[in-house]
């Protein structure tokens, strides 16, 4: 079940805060674990083992680990178990056949093997329980003995899915005790539908303009189109992205949780790095706590720095997807940030504000490309008709047809890549005073009813009889 | 948080939870529908859970169907949805464009060149396994052809012409190839196709009657002697469904009938049917308008009509045949008409048993690129 969908807003969310909210106190954990239990088992009826099995698993694990606090080599031997259990479980159904695919192509062999399909929200639920193993092992937080709190934070639906990660130590103290006001399921429900518009409105409507580029045959494509189609994808993922963490957030203030941000507006960097402290940043912090920095982050010399950097970029751009675009989609912004932190960012501050934009915006477009297509001689052609290096025409009636017809929806995408909507929103509502207070509500509404229109409307499907 | 705030979250709380609420529970106190008008088909119905349904991924999928077709006031959001893409400028929806004064145009898809080859082979080799029979082919391009001037700026599309065209001159010579374009071209202000079906109008296949009239050599009837008769003016055609575009105007249907009406019956020959006129009058009620044309599609049908000239006539076909077959009847003693994507017969057979004498293929280009059913003509 995802949240953009009519079953989920207007069925299973005001039957899971009815039943949250009207239990008592004590047993809200379970709930919210119960509802949470459902909610993956309506997409995931099979899989739902495994996700319980690592539930289970790094319970133990860290009970046992603060049993045996006194014994050292006994904690490391549990710590290290729980870690390889945790990445072959995560290797084996979202890597093994990609391993397969490349130890075929090395040695030239034909191993076939059935790989199956990869559950939902492994890759974040698995880097949640590693967070507690790990904050668990290094003393950072006291292990959880409960075993409803626990399973309520790993299982927790806001964020099974598709994050934001949350660490242990983020909310360990809001799975024992949290404020659940009317206030909050209100900021809970303005982040929600907020979420739930920019998804449904913007991501889906401008996903159509990509779509159609992307399934154009390489030769037909012109300059503009390629820059249009791959401007309509950065769109298409950062507001789906962002729509998607903002509804998590929502959902988990709804029921007394604060998660921490996860986009903050990174359209609008001056470089690189700067990009990826605004871009999905549970991930990017996850990967500095507990890859960079137990690696000697940069206190062990130059050269250890870039093997870090070099580590945590390639491992940024796998965990994304087994293909090995992803690797290179990573290990190109990894080359970018390290060029920055060697050189590239002192030159850019002297340089005028546009500029740094310009740059930090065209290597972002560039990345897209490596990230949407599985094919690097595919990717590498259309970063050549991009630049001009193909002979191809700059534009034609197709790339106006694109222009004309998405102008609003690319003019409404832009502005609301920048803080501003969110400030005028605000400032509105401090201005004037109680009809703000009152009005702006009707704009949320309005939101929600455009949104349930297109829910709707995806699944319009009428029957022609074409063949008459 | 000063005061303004706190209202400001409340009455935020409460609006959305009454919006979510109040349609959570007008969808359980409506009643299950069973068929949609506008999307013309079943509505999902509320699925019975069994385990293994669940295990094989197959009961919370039918459940969700189920949440949104019977979603309350569902042609309500459909409207709302195509009134915002309209109103940021989208043009197209469901490979429909909405064109100028309220045109909808369906999109021309790039058929395979090696379809394209196989459907001319088959017609070639019909031609040569019945040597004795006249053949004609007419290829209708449709209207995003013809009005391309209705076309929303700068749409380029895929050109349907250049594909007609190539089937035109790889086609046997002896094949008598009737070309349309230019005389719908030259009445494309008339009203020759419809607004929202993807039919041409009962005028627009007049003209064609016209050109087909030279290519057979029979006098046409002039347009003076047929009353015109207009049976609809609500007619919401294929593409109006398919695009989902709201308010836009209905289009109308007219009949042409002649003054000096002659008898025939028409035999419904697979359905064991018979009937003294070419139009099903009834389904004027119904949303499928168009089928007031011979009650819409059948595997074979026969028309005797009083004619004494003897001369025979096989019409292999789609849908905008029907329109246009009404003014052949003055023409012709028989006329059979096959449509291949349900009939199933051996065709040469047919033509020797019928002593077929003049045959015409008339296809859209639309259904004739993509229906693969015309390589049965070989069988």
């Amino acid at each position: 079940m995802v949240f953009s969908s009519l079953i989920f807003v207007f069925v299973f969310l005001p039957l899971a805060i009815l039943l949250y909210y009207i239990s008592p106190k004590i047993l809200r954990n379970f709930v919210l674990f119960v509802v949470s239990l459902i909610f993956y088992a309506w997409g995931e009826p099979v899989y739902i083992v495994i996700m319980i099995f690592s539930t289970l698993f790094d319970y133990v694990n860290g009970v046992l680990i603060d049993k045996y606090r006194s014994h050292k080599s006994i904690t490391k031997t549990i710590f290290i178990n729980s870690i390889i259990i945790n990445l072959g479980i995560l290797g084996f159904f979202k890597y093994y056949g990609f391993v397969v695919d490349n130890i075929n192509t090395i040695f030239n062999l034909n191993i076939h093997v059935e790989t199956l399909p990869l559950p939902i929200g492994i890759s974040f639920y698995t880097f949640q329980t590693m967070s507690y193993v790990i904050d668990v092992y290094l003393g950072k937080v006291p292990a959880q003995r409960n075993i409803i709190s626990f399973g309520t934070y790993v299982t927790m639906f806001p964020q099974l899915v598709a994050g934001p990660i949350v660490k242990y130590s983020d909310i360990d103290k809001q799975l024992q005790d949290r404020k659940v006001t009317l206030d909050r399921f209100g900021e809970g429900m303005e982040l929600f539908i907020r979420g739930l518009a920019l998804k449904v409105l913007l991501a889906n409507n401008i996903g159509l303009l990509w779509t159609s580029v992307k399934t154009t045959s390489m030769s037909e494509l012109t300059i503009l189109t390629a820059w249009l189609g791959i401007i309509a994808f950065a769109f298409q993922i950062y507001f789906d992205f962002r729509g998607y963490s903002a509804m998590a957030q929502g959902l988990g203030k709804m029921f007394g949780f604060d998660f921490p941000e996860n986009f903050n507006y990174p359209y609008i960097s001056k470089s690189v790095t700067e990009f990826w402290r605004r871009w999905h940043i549970s991930l990017g912090s996850w990967f500095r706590e507990y890859v960079y920095i137990p690696l000697g982050g940069n206190r062990a010399g130059l050269l250890k720095q870039l093997r870090n950097l070099f580590i945590v970029w390639f491992l940024t751009g796998l965990w994304h997807g087994a293909s090995w675009n992803f690797v290179v989609w990573g290990l190109y912004f990894g080359l970018f940030v390290t060029l920055e932190k060697l050189f590239l960012l002192k030159w850019l501050n002297n340089r005028m504000r546009v500029i740094a934009h310009v740059y930090t915006l065209i290597i972002v477009l560039i990345g897209w490309v490596f990230f949407e297509f599985d094919n690097l001689s595919v990717a590498i052609s259309y970063i050549g008709i991009m630049f001009g290096f193909n002979q191809s025409a700059f534009l034609d009636n197709n790339t106006l047809y694109y222009l004309t017809t998405n102008f609003m929806l690319f003019c409404i995408l832009a502005i609301c890549s920048t803080p501003f909507p969110q400030k005028a929103l605000i400032y509105i509502r401090e201005k004037l005073k109680l009809p703000g207070a009152i009005c702006i509500p009707i704009f949320y509404v309005i939101l929600v009813v455009l949104s349930t229109a297109y829910l709707v409307n995806d699944t319009y499907n009428p029957f022609l009889y074409f063949r008459f | 948080m000063n005061q303004y705030e706190k209202i400001y979250k409340r009455t935020l709380a409460c609006m959305l939870s009454l919006f979510i609420g109040g349609m959570f529970s007008i969808n359980i106190l409506t009643s299950n529908k069973l068929f949609s008008d506008s999307e013309n088909r079943n509505l999902e119905q509320l699925p019975k859970f069994s385990i293994q349904n669940l295990l094989e991924k197959q009961y919370t999928p039918s459940y969700e169907k189920y949440i949104s077709d019977q979603f309350a006031f569902r042609d309500f959001w459909i409207s709302m949805k195509s009134d915002i893409d309209r109103t940021i400028g989208k043009k197209e929806n469901n490979g429909v464009y909405i064109g100028k004064s309220g045109f909808l145009l369906q999109k021309f898809n790039k058929p395979e060149d090696q379809d394209v080859k196989s459907k001319i082979e088959a017609i070639n080799v019909f031609h040569l396994a019945n040597p004795n029979v006249q053949q004609h082919i007419m290829l209708v391009p449709t209207a995003i052809s013809i009005l391309e001037n209705k076309l929303p700026n700068y749409v380029s599309q895929v050109n349907e012409v250049t594909y007609i065209d190539k089937v035109k001159k790889s086609l046997n010579k002896e094949i008598n190839f009737i070309d349309v374009y230019p005389i719908l071209s030259s009445k494309k202000n008339e009203y020759i196709y419809y607004k929202t079906d993807h039919h041409w109008t009962t005028k627009g296949a007049y003209y064609a009657y016209l050109e087909l009239s030279k290519n057979m050599k029979f006098t046409p009837n002039p347009i003076e002697s047929f009353n015109i008769k207009n049976i609809t003016n609500s007619f919401y055609g294929s593409l109006y469904s398919k695009a989902g575009f709201r308010h836009i105007d209905p289009d109308s249907i007219e009949i042409y009938e002649p003054m000096e009406a002659i008898k025939y019956k028409v035999e419904y020959v697979d359905e064991d049917k018979t009937s003294r006129s070419l139009y099903e009058m009834n389904n004027i009620k119904k949303k499928d308008k168009y089928t007031v044309f011979f009650n819409g599609n059948h595997p074979l049908v026969k028309i005797t009509t009083e004619n004494t000239n003897g001369k025979k006539l096989l019409v292999v076909k789609d849908s905008y045949a029907n329109a246009l077959l009404p003014f052949l009847l003055s023409h012709f003693s028989e006329i059979h008409i096959i449509d291949l994507r349900y009939y199933n017969d051996n065709l040469n057979m047919f033509i020797q048993k019928n002593k077929i004498d003049q045959m015409l293929l008339l296809y859209n280009a639309n259904t004739f690129f993509e229906d693969s059913s015309i390589t049965d003509l070989s069988e």
